[in-house]
């Protein structure tokens, strides 16, 4: 194990430098274009609408986007590798039925209900087995992630129509809706869940080898290859990890909802890789960070909810969102220049 | 680094492809119920259908067309774009009881199209060659069956559409839901509740409507509107999408509260998923107001016998079926057949909850 070491020290000078730039740059968050639209968004906001920046707004804005954030601090972990995950939104569905069929002993399987904690247990471990599949097909065969996770995606949207029946599931266990339902402190749990989700993955991407190994191998492959990294093993388990962090989001969803919809991902994928490079990651690997996607997927709710509140109807909304997003993603490329 | 450049370009052009690919796939799923009346509201249930008789059509008949004005009941077939849903599967059940009570022949073909558009078109063949007397479709497509329907009526065999129509052919009669009555009776049934709850002089009441720009999101918003302008005492404070999905509902519906709070008296929503959405937030701000849907899906009709102030409007796939069967033997007949039948909705409150569940779902 001792040439990893080795290769820690003499990595700025052989990994692409840009890479260990961005890693860093956590600490000059202030050069972010995005938190700019942000603030700017608040701050229109808060002019256009008295109910925006009240305390109760704020707690709502940050449970609308626990879900998607949830799922976009997942797949930031593939995209800063310059892998794709396509099927969050599909694991999200098939976890969160399965956690819920298993826990209710209903549909496919009747009259076998299990313990909770059991059944969440499996439904994650379903999730992971989802993200190993794809991840071990592309890191060992070469694969492009694209096209794996989007096998996935038909796969797990399968496997959710056939466990839930293709219809709703009511009457879960108050303990099984607690973890996305329930009020820790006066804040909803679903937005502690996605706060220390993100704290744990920054601290992953910025103390442990493996965040390093993850920016070296999104930076240049074969430079990361060649200096020692098991490139294999980390591709794989940005996709496990991805998977994982969609099953979550399929587990907070069911307390959010109160019920299991077979539908509950729809809609799902787009957001979160959305978020991700409106946070300033950039979609072909090597830089970004957990606090960009979090400026991203808040861009995003802020705007749904604020133009909510005002009384936008839906077409002036998606006409509010392109724009948006638009000067959002401009303002982060000319500041990152 | 060029092996690098290629990986990226591959990526990027992939990425883009794969965009365009997911768009169309969500946003096929979110309209599925565009088409007609069913899909996208539908698609929430599904699957209790047995496939024990799914196609025995196979089997020759002499008694076909030709006989089919003599008193011996006719020879017929129904084909539907897929089980996985229960509306579907529903319209399985009526027409295996038609054929088990001798309204039509015991040799009549019930298709399931699997979801597939080249199968349906084969099931349309099949039933061409069969001749039978006449032809009940449930489009996949109304454009993906047009030449399935124009050989069926080169054959002399009459086509009756059921909740989706058909782009192009000669067709006797299209039965359906009518979507705008459904939004008008659904609305106005929030209304009782809300002056049954509350004496006001003006009740003000929110919509959550459907995917914008799907025929069934205008539809039923039309009749929310014609309620609205028909209704002094009733004002619309706004109105707001849910994409027919709970969790967009739930989001919507939390946003109404911040802004309007206890100026909600009720909420109108376009179908029953969004309902559930719109309860799980009205519950979590500890208010109650009516809510009332439309569809008639079973987790929402279940939640009745704890507020007398849910309603939904619930579409009858039996009734589809029955009516086209009959009207179909009315054509054979020689009677005139309307162009279009409207299916009314069933009001499903509190009262008759139960009974809804036990008929169509027990």
């Amino acid at each position: 194990m001792s040439y990893r070491g080795e290769c820690f020290v003499v990595s700025p000078s052989t990994v692409d430098t840009n890479a260990i730039r961005n890693r860093l740059s956590v600490a000059s968050i202030g050069r972010y274009g995005p938190i700019v639209g942000l603030v700017g968004l608040y701050v229109a906001f808060t002019l256009l609408n008295e109910q925006f920046l009240t305390v109760q707004n704020q707690l709502n804005v940050l449970q609308q986007v626990s879900i998607v954030g949830i799922m976009a601090i997942g797949v930031t972990f593939p995209i800063l590798c310059a892998e794709i995950d396509l099927s969050i939104a599909q694991v999200l569905e098939v976890v969160g039925v399965t956690i819920a069929t298993i826990a209710v002993g209903a549909r496919f399987f009747e009259g076998q209900s299990v313990p909770v904690a059991l059944a969440v247990l499996v439904g994650l471990g379903l999730g992971a087995a989802f993200g190993a599949v794809s991840g071990y097909v592309t890191a060992r065969f070469g694969v492009p992630s694209f096209m794996t996770t989007l096998a996935m995606l038909f796969l797990a949207d399968g496997l959710g129509l056939i466990v839930s029946g293709n219809r709703p599931i009511i009457g879960l266990p108050s303990s099984l809706t607690a973890v996305g339902g329930a009020t820790v402190f006066g804040l909803p749990s679903l937005v502690l869940v996605f706060l220390s989700l993100l704290i744990l993955s920054q601290v992953i991407l910025s103390y442990t080898k493996f965040g390093l190994y993850i920016y070296a191998i999104g930076g240049d492959r074969q430079s990361a290859e060649r200096m020692g990294i098991n490139v294999m093993a980390v591709r794989l388990g940005t996709l496990v990890i991805s998977a994982v962090f969609a099953g979550i989001a399929g587990l907070v969803t069911l307390g959010r909802l109160g019920s299991a919809v077979p539908t509950m991902g729809a809609g799902l994928l787009l957001p979160p890789i959305a978020a991700v490079i409106l946070g300033g990651a950039n979609l072909f690997g090597g830089s970004g960070n957990m606090i960009g996607t979090l400026v991203g997927v808040l861009i995003l709710g802020v705007l749904q909810n604020g133009l909510n509140l005002i009384g936008v109807g839906p077409s002036g909304q998606l006409v509010a969102q392109g724009i948006v997003l638009m000067l959002a993603v401009l303002a982060n490329v000319v500041g990152q220049n | 680094m060029s092996r690098d450049l290629r990986r990226r370009q591959f990526i990027r052009s992939g990425t883009i492809a794969g965009a365009a690919v997911l768009a169309g796939c969500t946003g096929g799923g979110s309209d599925g119920g565009g088409n007609g009346s069913s899909g996208g509201n539908n698609a929430s249930e599904s699957g209790n259908g047995d496939d024990s008789s799914a196609s025995n059509g196979s089997s020759a008949n002499e008694s076909g067309g030709s006989s089919s004005n003599s008193e011996s009941p006719p020879t017929v077939a129904l084909s539907i774009p897929s089980l996985e849903f229960t509306f579907f599967a529903r319209m399985q059940e009526v027409f295996e009881q038609a054929k088990n009570q001798g309204t039509i022949a015991s040799d009549s073909s019930f298709y399931d199209a699997g979801d597939s558009q080249s199968t349906q078109i084969s099931n349309v063949e099949t039933a061409i060659s069969n001749d039978v007397a006449f032809l009940m479709i449930s489009a996949i497509t109304a454009e993906g069956v047009v030449n399935a329907i124009n050989e069926a009526n080169q054959n002399d065999i009459p086509v009756i559409a059921i909740d989706r129509n058909v782009a192009e052919g000669e067709t006797v009669t299209y039965i359906a839901s009518d979507n705008v009555q459904l939004g008008q009776r659904s609305t106005e049934l929030c209304l009782n509740f809300m002056q049954e709850s509350a004496d006001m002089d003006t009740y003000s009441v929110v919509q959550l409507s459907g995917t914008p720009g799907a025929s069934v999101t205008n539809e039923r918003g039309q009749g929310f509107r014609n309620v609205v302008s028909n209704n002094s005492n009733l004002e619309a404070l706004a109105s707001q999408t849910g994409e027919f999905t709970t969790q967009d509902a739930l989001s919507t519906m939390e946003d109404f509260i911040t802004q309007y709070g206890d100026e909600i008296d009720g909420v109108f929503c376009q179908n029953d998923l969004m309902a559930l959405g719109a309860r799980q937030a009205l519950q979590s701000s500890n208010m109650s107001v009516p809510i009332t849907g439309i569809d008639g899906t079973r987790a929402w009709v279940e939640l009745f016998a704890d507020n007398q102030y849910y309603g939904t409007l619930a579409q009858l796939p039996e009734e589809m079926v029955t009516t086209a069967i009959e009207r179909g033997k009315a054509y054979l007949a020689g009677e005139e057949v309307e162009d279009v039948i409207p299916i009314d909705g069933l009001e499903v409150t509190q009262e008759n909850a139960a009974d809804y569940i036990d008929q169509y779902f027990g």
